[in-house]
């Protein structure tokens, strides 16, 4: 075997000469051998991932898949349900749609359940439910109010009212007065999107209804007049604080708001309609206070104010 | 915290290769956990003339010995044997530097370093620097630190072989995927074993009579004093039995074992003994005297020549030393003490190993491989395994596991 001089040369322990354990195997015992630790090794590799897996999957499915744990009834059946809202809806109806059981323990109601059964009708924004021992179950109803109510066709053609709440959630009235209901404008120039769980709620509705609760609050005889509101030049808009808002009157058939300042615009909508006087409020077929600092007004049949003298 | 290493053993030898493995715990307790023989193949006179027949046989012995143990070796203990190995005596001698004239360490550090610092021919390397007795001031001591004199002496004894002839039987071992840890020279693993402190003390030759050589080791006041390799064994005599009688190998191998004598028997001149002794085609009689001429004269020779050895023959001739002991396969041979004691002059016995080893271990054929587990066991200079002998089970257990 030719050897290099001087790799060996200074060589003086049997130490220095080099080993190459791990380098390719030359028979077949070592090439059995070598196959086996590497099997054993991929066998072990697969069973402590498998055993990693498995463990993470089980965990997982027991985070998102346990069930309220069946407790026994330790307490007495309750006898009183106590049902406090904000809203239209009478106790007895909300008591009939929980659906409770007969002799049924206070630890046997499914809260969530429950909570869920009664958040299942759009009126109802929140549901709270409360065990009050030793016999009471305490349910609290948080309404939607209507802002808005709008008028859609049903499948069998027929025109019914929906009411739209100030977040544009769309909701059948359940048992608010027609009083109530009919003093309402109208919402139009919106498209509804019905899907299983109900109408999609609409968006911008929320820029809508500010200007509606500040009429109603501080400027309720100009809101009282009002019959619809349209939206489609807000929704057209590239923002809900762009376009501008229309709303028929009784009296004054276009109003223009501008989505923003809408305390000034109803200024000075209450100061055109004052300054034209009682019966010269109708000739007034047009009014854009969408410029806020000078509204234009259009009036009907040429009848404009004789100028002043 | 228990700690233990596993450590094998391996012996190539012409005949046969022989693989113990061996757990050490708590570097206090040996356990032999494991055994793996294989016939040898690619072997002659103790050294590998066919690197792939040698590497199958070697790597068949070792997978047989992991599979018996259950487990895989950390390292491995090569034994060396062969006509290659060669051996000096060097030694030094130093002035005690300090004003005093009491020894300290840094004495013996620079005699230590003057006495291993001979050169060596090309492409060969030291197996063993064996260091012999301090003298100071012409007095044999243990160890002299602290101690009052002015001249220290020391001496080593040194094995080298060649580098060649080592990286085969080391690659052997690495194509199996182990690192050889040491290389112990087979005479002084088996001298080792079959000798007492008492016999190495009094002066003691063993003679390690292998198939295809015969290693002896002479130990002389606990010490080393020579060793050296003899390329005689026992296949020579199958081979003179083979030629002498006419006969095949194999037959003349079973003639030495079950009929074969060392000594010559005046009254059994006239006995016969069957080749075969089935009576099948082949088998004949055949003169007992005749195959025990053949053994005789092969072995007086053998002896003779390791007792005029040049290192050896003043021994004899000054009586320094007190017995003689045979070990390996050839030693079982029936008579070969009776010739022996002819030759040397001194009391030989065969050699036996120790008590502590199983039965199935007894016979001198283990004796190397006995001897280099005990050699991992406690011979070893602590610092070069304290990292892989602190290893708790459970590492050992996790490599064992993923087969590292």
């Amino acid at each position: 075997m030719p050897r290099n001089k001087s790799s060996h040369s200074h060589r003086s322990s049997w130490k220095k000469i080099p080993q190459r354990a791990g380098k390719k195997p030359i028979t077949r015992e070592s090439k059995i051998m070598r196959l086996r630790r590497m099997v054993r090794f991929i066998i072990i590799s697969l069973s402590t991932g498998s055993v990693v897996l498995g463990l993470s999957l089980l965990g997982y499915y027991y985070v998102n898949t346990r069930k309220a744990p069946a407790i026994h009834a330790t307490a007495a059946s309750f006898t009183n349900i106590e049902i406090e809202t904000d809203g239209a809806l009478p106790s007895p109806w909300i008591e009939s749609r929980m659906g409770l059981e007969q002799n049924l323990g206070l630890m046997q109601i499914d809260m969530r359940a429950l909570k869920a059964e009664l958040e299942r009708f759009p009126q109802i924004k929140e549901a709270s439910i409360e065990r009050r021992f030793p016999n009471t179950l305490w349910v609290g109803v948080h309404e939607r109010f209507p802002v808005f109510r709008i008028k859609v066709k049903g499948s069998n053609a027929e025109s019914q009212i929906l009411l739209v709440d100030d977040a544009g959630f769309v909701f059948r009235n359940i048992r608010f007065p027609d009083h109530m209901i009919n003093d309402l404008p109208f919402l139009a120039g919106v498209k509804l999107y019905d899907t299983e769980k109900g109408y999609l709620p609409i968006a911008g509705v929320s820029r809508l209804a500010e200007l509606f609760h500040i009429a109603r609050r501080e400027f309720p005889k100009l809101a009282e007049n009002w019959i619809i509101v349209f939206a489609d030049q807000l929704i057209m808009a590239d923002s809900f604080t762009e376009g501008y808002i229309r709303v028929r009157s009784k009296s004054v058939k276009e109003i223009l708001f501008s989505p923003k300042e809408f305390r000034k615009q109803l200024e000075k909508l209450q100061y055109i309609i004052d300054s034209q006087g009682g019966s010269s409020v109708s000739s007034m077929s047009r009014v854009n206070l969408s410029l806020i600092d000078q509204p234009t007004v259009v009036f009907a049949n040429n009848s404009y104010p004789k100028p002043y003298q | 915290m228990v700690t233990s290493k596993i450590i094998g053993a391996v012996e190539i030898g012409t005949s046969k290769v022989v693989v113990l493995i061996g757990e050490i715990v708590n570097e206090k307790t040996l356990n032999i956990v494991g055994m793996g023989v294989s016939s040898s193949r690619g072997v002659k006179k103790g050294e590998i003339i066919d690197f792939n027949a040698a590497s199958d046989c070697t790597h068949a012995a070792i997978m047989a010995a992991e599979e018996s143990a259950g487990v895989r070796a950390d390292a491995v203990y090569l034994a060396q044997s062969g006509c290659h190995l060669e051996t000096f005596f060097n030694d030094a001698e130093v002035t005690v530097k300090s004003s005093d004239n009491i020894v300290h360490r840094s004495d013996v550090r620079r005699l230590l370093s003057e006495a291993k610092s001979k050169q060596l021919p090309e492409y060969r390397a030291i197996i063993h620097h064996i260091r012999n007795g301090f003298i100071l001031d012409g007095m044999p001591i243990d160890d002299p630190e602290h101690m009052e004199g002015h001249k220290l002496r020391v001496g080593y004894w040194n094995i080298h072989g060649s580098v060649q002839k080592m990286s085969d039987s080391i690659h052997i071992i690495n194509g199996f995927g182990l690192q050889v840890e040491d290389l112990i020279v087979s005479s002084l693993a088996s001298g080792k074993m079959v000798t007492t402190d008492e016999e190495r003390k009094a002066g003691v030759l063993v003679l390690d009579i292998g198939s295809g050589s015969t290693d002896f080791v002479l130990f002389k006041n606990g010490y080393v004093v020579y060793s050296g390799v003899v390329a005689v064994g026992g296949d020579h005599i199958t081979n003179d039995l083979s030629i002498g009688l006419r006969t095949n190998a194999k037959l003349a191998e079973m003639l030495k074992v079950k009929n074969g004598k060392a000594t010559l028997e005046p009254k059994s001149k006239n006995d016969k003994v069957m080749l075969i002794g089935d009576l099948t085609i082949g088998d004949r009689s055949i003169s007992r005297s005749a195959v025990c001429q053949i053994i005789n004269a092969r072995m007086d020779e053998l002896f003779k020549l390791i007792r005029g050895d040049k290192h050896i023959a003043p021994l004899f001739s000054n009586r320094e030393l007190a017995s003689v002991v045979l070990t390996g396969g050839a030693s079982k041979l029936n008579g070969i003490e009776d010739l022996g004691e002819k030759v040397f002059g001194l009391p030989v016995i065969k050699g036996e190993n120790p008590s502590w080893v199983a039965s199935d271990l007894a016979s001198p054929d283990f004796s190397t491989a006995l001897g280099l587990l005990y050699f991992g066991f406690s011979y070893k200079d602590e610092s070069q395994f304290t990292e892989q002998r602190k290893q708790t089970k459970l590492i050992r257990g996790m490599k064992q596991l993923l087969g590292f």
